[in-house]
């Protein structure tokens, strides 16, 4: 018969084992459902990521400018790297700076808008990048249901707006190249009779005072004349005869004859070393461009200055001429005609190529002098644009095609 | 009397926690921090006892007044330990009528003649369902995993301690009536798993503190 101790002792150490399993497997169970939640949260954890990653790699690398901001004070809580672009910001900081400089009245159209309709689409709007440069953007928001943010999504327009004002201006200049032709030719019927009549007069005619008068009919019927032809050169940009010039010996040649004509006061400077190429064009058009050109820039200076003439090969590759309608590759001569004179008004330059369009009219300005010099270079399948500031002179670049073997210009 | 060799690794393992606890101190959260003050009150507790011991003078008496504040500065522990609220109020409703049974037993016993089974297993059974209801809120945490909390340990440790020597402080009286030797055998399930609490305890305070 077994001792009533040895019961108790197998109770208390057999019971304590039992529960002793019972607790850990209680610890064990709650570790494992444990284990599993932190998996399967981790899964989730991971999935979110990977579509946060995805959905922030599509904001990240949208050509479409994105952001975030406050309805009411613009500040903006995130953007994505093409709205810092189209901005010229760096970063957060300098982007909030740039939105506070969009203007008020844009900024309270797009607010009210927003605030009536919850929804603003593709509502054209003017910035200034920090480079000071101006930016058009398409502007498109949605106010978000907590009726304070804003989502919008921006598109830079500022090319289109570019192409379009060009293209605006082309038709502009067509018209009036159309226009004035006519009128051109009308003038030159009427002109070439008194100017053939006039030649058979003067032998007709005798007497001092007689001759005189019929000298000044001569001379107004070709001034009248060449007047006709300056606007027909412009309307058709005449072919001419094109031969494979150096275009640097054209400059010196042009120069050498304005150097006598300026005055003392204007220092001429010269710089054709990075110049080989040839181009494909008519010797006497292209002079009377360059003259035009470096005649501008002298009246640009009464005070004196400075005129540079620089010519240079270029291969434009990829990029813009500025002011040319579309993107050009290729061998080009580049000519530039700069002066350090007041440079002309921003309003100005928007409509210099314009004929008859002079900011000289009291001194004797036609206005065709710059109009007549782009037809010649367009008909040369080049380009002539200007860059200038108020203040600080004008640059007026002219892009011819070189001539290597075959001619150059292919648009891209 | 002879003290068998696990007897002195048992007395021996009280000090870890609380060396690694002085030791990390600065760097622990509060809960760690409380727990440590407890490891020193254990070892305080354990010396005194062992001391008594020799001079043979009865040193239940310690163990009862300890009990309590094993109690509460557990119920510290698991309190700071955990968030929810609803098991914040859990533990202080079981500290305070396990304080308040401890007063009650204290007045009515007239003095600790002999080892108090009934207060040493309200004891482990409000600390067991303080640690278990801890472990269960832990559950619903899923910053990190539970190896990496220190609560995690010390709840085990509470849970495996006050488990297995439920049996063993209610049948004590028991068996010392029996004899000697049978108090012995069932101690060292005592003496065992104090160790290995001890030792989780020294896990716990090694781990690092949670945000």
């Amino acid at each position: 018969m077994q001792a009533p101790g040895v019961d108790i002792l197998w109770i208390v150490v057999g019971g304590s084992f039992i529960l002793l399993a019972v607790a850990m497997a209680y610890i064990l169970t709650v570790s494992y459902s444990h284990r599993r939640i932190m998996e399967t949260q981790r899964v989730k954890l991971e999935e979110i990521k990977a579509s946060e990653g995805k959905y922030k790699s599509l904001y990240d690398n949208s050509l479409a400018g994105m952001m975030r901001f406050d309805a009411d004070s613009w500040t903006v809580f995130d953007s994505n790297t093409a709205i810092r672009g189209m901005f010229g910001a760096r970063d957060h900081e300098e982007l909030q700076k740039s939105i506070s400089l969009l203007q008020a009245s844009s900024r309270d159209a797009i607010r009210s808008r927003l605030a009536d309709e919850g929804v603003i689409e593709q509502y054209e709007l003017e910035a200034s990048r920090l480079d000071g440069e101006k930016a058009w953007l398409l502007f498109s928001a949605r106010m978000m249901s907590d009726e304070k943010s804003v989502q919008a999504v921006l598109i830079n327009i500022t090319e289109r707006k570019r192409l379009e004002s060009h293209l605006l201006r082309a038709q502009k200049m067509e018209g009036i190249a159309l226009l004035t032709g006519g009128l051109a030719h009308d003038l030159q019927n009427v002109l070439a009779p008194i100017d053939l009549s006039v030649d058979l007069l003067r032998k007709r005619i005798s007497g001092e005072s007689n001759r005189a008068i019929i000298g000044a009919i001569a001379r107004s019927a070709r001034t009248g004349l060449d007047l006709v032809d300056s606007i027909l050169t412009y309307g058709k940009g005449v072919a001419g005869k094109r031969k494979n010039v150096r275009v640097s010996r054209i400059i010196e040649q042009v120069l050498s004859s304005l150097r006598r004509g300026l005055a003392r006061n204007i220092r001429v400077n010269q710089d054709l070393k990075h110049q080989k190429w040839r181009v494909l064009g008519d010797e006497g058009q292209l002079k009377q461009v360059l003259r035009n050109l470096c005649m501008n820039a002298r009246d640009a200076m009464p005070r004196g200055g400075v005129l540079s003439v620089e010519a240079q090969d270029i291969n434009v590759n990829k990029a813009h001429i500025v002011g040319a309608a579309s993107p050009v590759t290729g061998p080009y001569v580049v000519i530039r005609v700069s002066d350090t004179g007041d440079g002309i008004a921003q309003d100005d330059l928007e409509r210099i190529f314009e004929p008859f369009f002079t900011t000289k009219a009291g001194s004797g300005g036609t206005g065709l002098g710059l109009s007549v010099a782009q037809g010649i270079i367009k008909s040369h399948k080049g380009y002539l644009t200007v860059s200038s500031r108020k203040g600080s002179g004008a640059i007026f670049s002219v892009y011819l095609p070189a001539y290597i073997g075959t001619p150059a210009g292919t648009r891209a | 009397m002879a003290i068998p060799t696990l007897g002195y690794v048992h007395l021996l393992s009280f000090l870890f926690p609380a060396f690694v606890g002085i030791r990390n101190y600065a760097k622990m959260d509060r809960p760690m921090r409380l727990l440590t003050l407890l490891c020193i009150f254990a070892v305080v507790n354990i010396v005194v006892q062992f001391l008594l011991g020799r001079w043979g003078i009865r040193n239940h008496i310690v163990s009862d007044y300890y009990r309590v504040l094993e109690v509460s500065l557990l119920c510290g522990v698991f309190w700071l330990s955990v968030t929810q609220q609803r098991v914040r109020k859990v533990m202080v409703i079981l500290a305070m009528l396990f304080v308040l049974a401890w007063f009650v037993d204290l007045v009515l016993s007239n003095g600790h003649q002999r080892l108090n089974n009934e207060m040493a297993m309200t004891s482990r059974m409000v600390l067991l369902v303080m640690s278990l209801t801890t472990l269960y809120a832990e559950l619903r945490n899923e910053r990190t995993s539970l190896a990496e909390r220190s609560v995690f340990w010390v709840s085990t440790a509470v849970a495996l301690y006050t488990a297995g020597t439920f049996l063993v402080l209610a049948f004590s009286n028991y068996l010392l009536v029996l004899g000697r030797t049978y108090f012995d055998v069932a101690w060292h399930i005592n003496w065992a798993l104090l160790i290995a609490a001890n030792l989780m305890y020294t896990k716990g305070m090694m781990c690092k503190p949670q945000a």
